[in-house]
């Protein structure tokens, strides 16, 4: 070495460096694929995975979850998909208050089976247990992009999907510790399509430390086309009036006593004369199920066509499933929603023919 | 000739009766809060404080977005919320967040409301 002795040990330190650097995406792919080989089954597999180092942040590319046993009709359809999981940290942050400051999803696509039986559990969820579980961490934001989610109604024959789409959305502010919290609750907003024309913006805020599951929910659906719902009733036999609905829901559960209101909005229907008296009826009986508790008491409409389901129901017995748990409450009260609004749009002189 | 007339508004009443259009008071329920340790509502209205979507108004107009001075989250306000968003590259809802009020340059415990002693 011609240089001066000082430069030496930067220069090390230096090559050290970019080595270090050089092989921290070799470091990371192991670490995940170690990490997605310890979780019970599901496989979980991507392509490749990107470290950087400011902002410090890892990316993974086309993850992919399998369940278990792997076949190739799943592999086709995985239960989770991303094309990209981006997940940041702040220096800062990063050493004194063990944040994640942001994962993001790009094109994530799941596949979500409400299965039968699986709604109600011996083990009621307890989300701060489950939490507090885990090691000290924070989530600034997990926001999904262009992702969609395919929720499969296994209770019902031909299992028919509800196709939820081009969604946007971000859960802010969740921890895994109170005090991380900030006295704020954790945040869902979502925007997105349903089938084919329905618009979708839902509203969410919980508090997962408070005692049984606390959460409010608002929820909008605009404009979906009454025959986007053909795959749920062609099982029965039953057609679908023209039309479209739109649909409001305000859930609120405060230690698993959940109460609320789906208002649903007929538009434009054209109810067929005859054959369809009592329609109402028969899509509430060919669709409605009892997984989950419910009492709706209805309240009487102002007009022929808008009605109010009161919901009230006992999610503090609900298990780790409480997702599919929720989707059942929601789907029963628009089906009850829809059913009671068929039923007085349909014209008295139709129903006497009935 | 009123008969006439009548009888043709009974008719058009008949033929209307087949079709049944959307009613004049289309509106969300009531929005319903749980004042639990980390309070939670089911609209972004009953987190935010009073004042608090004027702020957020104020900010939009003041990045050269169409947003009324109402003081209500309302469907103008919601567009340039989205519109905000996608320029920033954040998930575009149309709905205010926290990610989205500092983006505006706003405190969010300036705009929502929290409880101070969070256990």
């Amino acid at each position: 070495l011609h240089g001066p002795r000082w430069l030496v040990i930067p220069g090390i330190v230096f090559v050290g460096l970019v080595v270090v650097y050089a092989m921290l995406n070799t470091i990371a792919a192991f670490a995940t694929r170690r990490a997605l080989d310890r979780m019970h089954g599901i496989e979980g597999t991507f392509q490749r995975v990107n470290v950087s180092l400011w902002p410090p942040g890892y990316d993974v590319y086309r993850l992919k979850l399998v369940e278990k046993p792997v076949t190739p009709q799943k592999l086709k359809a995985p239960l989770a998909y991303a094309d990209r999981v981006e997940m940041r940290w702040s220096w800062g942050q990063l050493f004194h208050r063990h944040k994640i400051r942001s994962v993001k999803l790009v094109g994530a696509k799941f596949r979500m089976p409400v299965e039968r039986g699986k709604a109600a559990g011996e083990h009621p969820l307890n989300l701060a247990r489950a939490l507090q579980a885990v090691p000290t961490a924070a989530l600034a934001q997990l926001s999904f992009v262009d992702s969609e989610v395919l929720v499969i109604d296994e209770k019902m024959k031909g299992h028919p999907t509800l196709w939820l789409h081009h969604l946007n959305g971000s859960l802010e502010n969740l921890a895994t510790r109170p005090e991380r919290m900030g006295g704020r609750p954790a945040m869902l907003t979502l925007r997105g399509a349903v089938q084919r024309s329905g618009e979708l913006t839902v509203f969410l805020t919980t508090d997962p430390f408070d005692r049984g599951l606390t959460f409010a929910c608002s929820a909008e659906l605009r404009n979906l086309e009454l025959s986007d719902l053909y795959q749920f009733t062609k099982a029965e036999k039953l057609a679908m009036p023209r039309g479209s609905i739109d649909v409001f829901v305000s859930l609120a559960s405060r230690r698993g006593k959940l109460r609320g209101t789906v208002k649903p909005f007929l538009k434009n229907v054209t109810v067929e004369a005859a054959g369809n008296a009592g329609l109402g009826d028969k899509i509430k009986a060919a669709l409605a199920d009892t997984a989950v508790q419910i009492l709706s008491d209805r309240v009487p409409g102002r007009n022929a066509v808008a009605t109010e389901v009161a919901i009230h129901g006992d999610l503090s017995h609900v298990n780790k499933e409480v997702f599919p748990a929720i989707v059942t409450v929601l789907r029963n009260a628009f089906v009850e929603g829809i059913a009671e609004s068929l039923t007085r749009a349909t014209p008295p002189k139709h129903a006497r023919a009935g | 000739m009123r008969w006439l007339v009548l009888l043709v508004f009974a008719g058009l009443a008949s033929c209307h009766a087949h079709e049944a259009v959307s009613p004049a008071e289309e509106s969300p329920p009531s929005p319903l809060r749980i004042n639990s340790p980390r309070p939670v509502a089911t609209t972004p209205e009953g987190l935010i404080k009073p004042g608090g979507i004027a702020k957020m108004q104020r900010a939009l107009r003041e990045k050269g977005l169409d947003a009324p001075q109402t003081d209500k989250l309302d469907e103008q306000t919601k567009s340039a919320l989205l519109d905000f968003q996608k320029r920033e590259k954040l998930p575009a809802t149309g709905l205010p967040d926290y990610v989205t009020v500092r983006k505006l340059g706003l405190d969010p415990n300036d705009i929502f409301t929290r409880h101070k002693a969070s256990r």
